[in-house]
């Protein structure tokens, strides 16, 4: 079924407050990535992350559906996600600004 | 090299070296990676993965893991023809293209 932007907005507020993670304050980049969830639902079906390829494939790509398997620890490690969408507490009152991690997935998962 | 794929042509006035994108339209990185480009007025070539056709995708990945024996991660940044850099910090892509803090300002 095809979703809405309301419909990601309400997806991503939920994930953050059950993790307890914060979600981005740069409105621009959140804005990217919400609208590119939005779009990556309405042509796959999930919430593929905005920052990953699809195999085309719901089981090849679970580990990359939003909030991906390797969130947890990027953010543990970095103090935000891969794609930059979910931050910890600490990472938000330090004030800086997400920058590109290196991927953890593995590379035979990457299409 | 990928002479099947048609790019968008961003202009600038530094053309010191060859310079393609790999990106896809969803991701906040790359479009960080594609303003900072333009700010620093860096002529590039810039193609959006997600957008291509999927059998031109496909030969485009082939050819590049035959030629860098790596999978794309996205921003992918290929400098004349030979230098790679996934992802983007600023400190990378300042580093790549030689600017400095003063430059910058």
């Amino acid at each position: 079924m095809k979703k809405n932007r309301d419909d990601v907005v309400m997806f991503v507020q939920a994930v953050s407050h059950h993790q307890k993670w914060r979600l981005n304050p740069d409105r621009e980049f959140l804005d990217t990535l919400i609208d590119g969830l939005l779009e990556k639902h309405n042509q796959y079906g999930y919430f593929l992350c905005p920052c990953r390829e699809s195999w085309n494939d719901r089981e090849k790509d679970s580990d990359v559906i939003c909030p991906c398997s390797y969130a947890q620890q990027d953010i543990k490690e970095f103090g935000h996600c891969f794609c930059g969408l979910y931050l910890s507490e600490k990472f938000l009152k330090s004030g800086k600004e997400v920058e590109g991690i290196d991927e953890r997935r593995p590379l035979d998962l990457i299409p | 090299m990928f002479e099947y794929i048609k790019f968008d042509q961003e202009k600038g006035d530094n053309k010191e070296k060859d310079v393609v994108l790999l990106a896809l339209s969803t991701c906040g990185f790359c479009k960080r990676a594609i303003a900072f480009l333009k700010k620093n007025r860096i002529a590039f070539r810039r193609v959006y993965i997600d957008k291509l056709d999927p059998e031109i995708k496909q030969q485009l990945k082939d050819d590049f893991q035959k030629k860098f024996h790596f999978k794309m991660i996205y921003p992918l940044l290929i400098l004349d023809e030979k230098e790679t850099v996934t992802g983007f910090t600023t400190e990378k892509y300042k580093n790549s293209f030689g600017i400095t803090d003063t430059e910058e300002e």
